[in-house]
C-alpha cells in the first residue's frame, strides 16, 4: 500500500487539499490505521498551536500599554484631519493661479485669432464675389460672380439705366411720340 | 447649533473610542504575533486603527468591519516585516522597560506563560518567514488557504506548500521536545 507524504498528511488534517485530493486522501486514511494517526497528530499540533498562540502577548501591563496606544491614535487621527483640511486649500491654490493666468490669455488669444480671420475675410476678398455693372452699346450687364443680368433696348440711347448691388436692373425712357414713360425693373433671383 | 455639532463630535469621538477599545487587544495580539516583539506591535496596532477610522464609512457593518481591521492589521504586519526583514521574537524577560508593569498575575504561571510562549517561539523561529506567516494565517487566525494565499501574495499551490511544510516541521519540533 503506497502511503501519502507527510506534507499531504498534514494538509488533510485540516481540509487544506484540493477536493478531489482531499476525497482521494480520506479514502486512504479510513483505511490505514498510521496514516489516520499521523493525522490525529497533526490535528493535536495544530489545535495546540492555535490555542496557545491565541493567548500569546507580551507581559505588560495591558491597561497601561491600551490607554497610551488609544491616546496616540487620537492624536494621529486628529493629525490626519488637520492635513486633510488643509489638502484641497493647497491643492486649489496652484489650480486658482494657473486659471487666473491661463483663462486672460486663452481670451485674448481667441479675440485676437477671430479679429485676424475677419480682417483676412474682409481684406481679400476673391473677384468672383465682386459686383461689376457694365455698359454695353446695347444696354447694361451686372455680373456678380458667375451670374450675369443683361438688360437691354433698342433705343439705348433715350434710355436711362441704373443698377444696383443687390442684384436688380433698371431701364427707365420717355417715348417722344406719346410722352409715355416707362419703367421696366430686372431682378435677379 | 453650535451644542448640535458639538454633539455630533462627541458622539462620533465616543463611537470611535467603544470601536477602539472593542478590537484593539485582538489586533494587537494577532499583529504581535506576527511581528514578534511589543514595541513593534504597539506602532503598527496604532498605525492600522488610524488607517481604519480615517475611512469611517468601512465601518458601519460591525462584522464586515471587524473582517475589514484584521485584513488591514495582518497586511500592515506583512508589510513591516517585508521592510524591516526578518521578524524577532522578544522574550518576555526583554520587554523594553516602559511596558513592564509589575503584575498581578502569580509568579509561578507568569514564569509557566514565559516558558509557553519561548517554547512556541522557538518553534517557529524553525520555519522561514512565508512558513511562519502562512502557519499564523491559517492555524492560529483561522484564515482560509486561498486567503492567505491573497495576504501573502503568492499562489493557492504555493501557499499549501508552505503550510505543509511548516505544519511538518513544527510537529517534528514538538515531538522532539516531549522526547
Amino acid at each position: 500500500m503506497k502511503h501519502p507524504g507527510e506534507g499531504i498528511l498534514a494538509l488533510y488534517a485540516a481540509a487544506d487539499l484540493p477536493l478531489w485530493r482531499q476525497w482521494a486522501t480520506g479514502w486512504h486514511v479510513r483505511r490505514c490505521e498510521r496514516c489516520r494517526a499521523e493525522v490525529s497528530e497533526f490535528r493535536r499540533t495544530r489545535e495546540g498551536l492555535a490555542d496557545e498562540a491565541a493567548g500569546w502577548m507580551p507581559a505588560v501591563d495591558w491597561e497601561r500599554l491600551a490607554a497610551e496606544m488609544q491616546a496616540n491614535i487620537r492624536v494621529g487621527l486628529a493629525a490626519g484631519q488637520c492635513i486633510r483640511g488643509r489638502e484641497p486649500e493647497r491643492r486649489s491654490l496652484p489650480l486658482v493661479r494657473v486659471a487666473a493666468v491661463a483663462v486672460p490669455l486663452i481670451v485674448l488669444t481667441l479675440a485676437g485669432f477671430w479679429l485676424q480671420l475677419n480682417r483676412l475675410r474682409t481684406g481679400a476678398p476673391s473677384w468672383k464675389q465682386d459686383v461689376l455693372l457694365e455698359a454695353t452699346g446695347g444696354g447694361i450687364e451686372l455680373r456678380l460672380g458667375d451670374r450675369v443680368l443683361i438688360l437691354q433696348h433698342p433705343e439705348a440711347e433715350r434710355v436711362t439705366y441704373s443698377g444696383s448691388a443687390q442684384g436688380s436692373l433698371r431701364a427707365h425712357w420717355v417715348d417722344a411720340e406719346t410722352g409715355q414713360v416707362t419703367i421696366q425693373n430686372v431682378y435677379a433671383p | 447649533m453650535g451644542d448640535t455639532a458639538g454633539h455630533l463630535i462627541q458622539e462620533d469621538l465616543d463611537r470611535q473610542g467603544r470601536f477602539i477599545r472593542e478590537n484593539l487587544r485582538r489586533i494587537f495580539g494577532m499583529i504581535y504575533r506576527i511581528v514578534g516583539n511589543a514595541d513593534d506591535a504597539q506602532d503598527l496596532t496604532q498605525e492600522v486603527f488610524i488607517k481604519a477610522l480615517q475611512r469611517e464609512s468601512q465601518l458601519r457593518d460591525l462584522e464586515k468591519a471587524n473582517r475589514w481591521l484584521s485584513r488591514i492589521a495582518t497586511n500592515t504586519a506583512i508589510d513591516f516585516l517585508r521592510r524591516h526583514g526578518r521578524y524577532s521574537f522578544a522574550p518576555v524577560e526583554d520587554t523594553p522597560e516602559p511596558l513592564t508593569a509589575p503584575s498581578t498575575e502569580d509568579p509561578e504561571q507568569r514564569l509557566l506563560a514565559s516558558e509557553r510562549q519561548s517554547y512556541l517561539a522557538d518553534g517557529l523561529r524553525l520555519l522561514t518567514e512565508r512558513e511562519r506567516l502562512a502557519l499564523l494565517l491559517r492555524d492560529v487566525e483561522g484564515l482560509p488557504a486561498e486567503e492567505v494565499a491573497r495576504r501573502l501574495g503568492c499562489s493557492k499551490a504555493t501557499v499549501r506548500s508552505h503550510i505543509a511544510n511548516a505544519r511538518v516541521k513544527f510537529r517534528r519540533y514538538i515531538e522532539r521536545r516531549k522526547a
